[in-house]
């Protein structure tokens, strides 16, 4: 697999993660052709991949995106989702730097109408 | 060199909104409606309908199995209260549920027994429409009558989604008395009242549906389907009733060519599946319904009891084994025997066990203890259980005083006479509703009462 062409948008990332992310996608089509490699060992080795810190994470997101690689995208948002599943609204506002644009009144009552989430 | 914590922070924001949708509609429904309160686009984003369809599809294939629920048995004292959450009302307990369905996009129809627990045969105090995964319920509103000796005194309900106008309907199935049995639809957050089926023909049962108490109705490939009978008094061989919900019609499926006619029906990957019972039978089958149109049925598995495999051994001892989930790929089949007797004290006595077709190899899933976190589960039947963030609807009579014409042809209607008002109910489904329902039968009632007052001397015969 030849390197692609990078965009002007997110040069660093895609340079941080393309390596790691690549030779997974070199791993996994070789396995295709060879014998499949049995599910057990195939399911640590992605729990494995996914143990780094929220950086590269997000980095791994934004390469799997850009070189559309389906299964690493599923896997890497999967793993964000389960990390992020228990935070609160401000926490997650925090983490994916998000506006809050409600007024105090609105926003009671957003929270109101989803209050069985909030207990 | 940065800190983490502000390199982190800065590469989350630069994680562009399409892909955090993606995160998003793999989080449980719970943690989706907190994120609703992140900020207006959000609020918007999460509650649209592609949203809701992509959360039913992502948060609940994990590594291509399903996740497992242990229920309530409302017969051996657990607690079964749901407390009812509607948008703007208070919370409200609704104790003694039943589902009478099984999940359709996550949706369940619920029945409240009533408090007294020694009169079994009294019918059933209410229905509702209920959320698990988030919580959210509304209760049905009452329907005709059903009359007859039990159980046919107890109207019979299935649950099934219309992709066309992307609502779920519900439909109730009801005796009366010597006449053939009737139905009715509800169709949620659409009109507030139940209505005729609108099929051009077939809009009649076709058979006498023997569910309750035994079985829960089946949505599948587009029908709901029921087990039933084709005579009142229970004689003829059981056929598989469905109703269409585009069509609106119902249909007659017959069994497939088995030896018994003892079987129960569920849903099976999508699939309408059709299961033996496990008592006098020589082998357990699971057929699965291949083509609605045409009743084709495919058998997908077939365990020899007779043979001294482990998988007949392990069966054998239960009274019936239900299917739950096709696992791995295709491959293999998670069953759910359920023992003889079930004593509290018997550790083991609800099961899961895991079925390979190909090897005829069981596994047991509780063996070593490690799925089971709380001493309650071992006694608890374990269900397929659907992510879902599916509304239930408004209340019915929300609905019907929506309208602000409607709200004043109430306050024109309250100052009628009953007699009057009873004739008035035929004008049109919309007027009946109103007219029946509980908040124009206040608004009547004080109406009266103002005209009784002393300081009035007329006195209105009603």
């Amino acid at each position: 697999m030849t390197a692609p062409t990078m965009t002007s948008r997110s040069p660093t990332s895609t340079q941080r993660s393309s390596p790691r992310s690549l030779s997974t996608a070199r791993s996994t089509s070789s396995t295709s052709t060879a014998a499949a490699a049995p599910a057990e060992d195939l399911k640590s080795f992605d729990a494995e991949f996914v143990k780094v810190d929220r950086a590269t994470l997000f980095d791994l997101i934004l390469a799997a995106n850009y070189l559309n690689i389906k299964g690493l995208l599923d896997l890497t948002c999967q793993t964000v989702a389960d990390m992020i599943k228990d935070n609160t609204p401000e926490e997650i506002r925090k983490i994916f730097n998000i506006k809050n644009d409600f007024t105090p009144e609105e926003e009671a009552e957003v929270r109101k109408e989803n209050q069985w989430a909030f207990e | 060199m940065a800190p983490p914590c502000k390199k982190a922070a800065e590469s989350g924001s630069r994680v562009p909104d399409e892909l955090l949708e993606d995160i998003f509609a793999r989080m449980p429904a719970k943690s989706v409606q907190r994120c609703r309160c992140l900020s207006r686009a959000w609020a918007a984003a999460l509650s649209s309908s592609g949203f809701i369809d992509r959360h039913l599809r992502l948060a609940n294939r994990r590594d291509g199995s399903r996740s497992l629920v242990f229920l309530p048995d409302p017969d051996s004292g657990d607690d079964t209260t749901v407390h009812a959450w509607s948008p703007r009302r208070p919370l409200v307990a609704v104790r003694r549920v039943a589902a009478v369905t099984r999940q359709c996009r996550g949706l369940v129809v619920l029945e409240a027994k009533g408090e007294n627990l020694l009169l079994a045969c009294s019918p059933a105090r209410g229905h509702y429409v209920y959320n698990p995964s988030t919580g959210q319920v509304t209760a049905l509103p009452e329907g005709k009558e059903a009359s007859g000796a039990w159980p046919q005194n107890h109207a019979i309900l299935g649950l099934g989604y219309d992709p066309s106008i992307r609502k779920h309907k519900v439909v109730r199935l009801y005796c009366r008395g010597e006449l053939p049995p009737a139905c009715e639809v509800y169709v949620l957050d659409s009109t507030g009242y139940w209505r005729a089926p609108s099929g051009a023909a077939r809009t009649m049962p076709l058979a006498w549906a023997t569910n309750y108490c035994t079985d829960q109705s089946v949505f599948a490939q587009g029908q709901v389907y029921w087990a039933a009978q084709p005579h009142k008094n229970y004689t003829g061989e059981r056929v598989v009733m469905s109703f269409s919900m585009a069509d609106e019609v119902f249909g007659i499926l017959p069994p497939p060519d088995m030896d018994t006619t003892n079987w129960r029906i569920t849903e099976l990957g999508g699939r309408l599946c059709l299961f033996k019972d496990i008592s006098a039978v020589c082998s357990y089958d699971i057929w699965i319904l291949r083509d609605p149109l045409t009743g084709a049925w495919d058998l997908h598995c077939r365990v020899n009891l007779d043979a001294a495999s482990p998988a007949a051994t392990q069966l054998r001892c239960s009274t019936s084994v239900i299917p739950l989930d096709i696992v791995d790929d295709g491959n293999r089949v998670l069953l759910r025997p359920e023992p003889c007797n079930i004593r509290r004290e018997n550790l083991g006595a609800h099961q899961l066990v895991v079925y390979d077709p190909a090897n005829g190899d069981v596994e047991d899933l509780l063996a070593d203890g490690s799925m089971i976190t709380h001493h309650s589960m071992t006694r608890r039947p374990a269900a397929p259980y659907e992510e879902s963030l599916e509304s239930t609807g408004r209340p019915h009579e929300d609905i019907i005083f929506s309208s602000k014409s409607l709200q004043v042809l109430a306050q024109v209607l309250r100052r009628l006479p009953a007699r009057i008002l009873g004739r008035l109910k035929c004008v049109c489904r919309t007027w009946r509703a109103i007219i029946e329902s509980g908040r124009f039968i206040r608004l009547h009632y004080e109406h009266r009462q103002e005209l009784l007052c002393p300081c009035c001397p007329l006195l209105h015969a009603l």
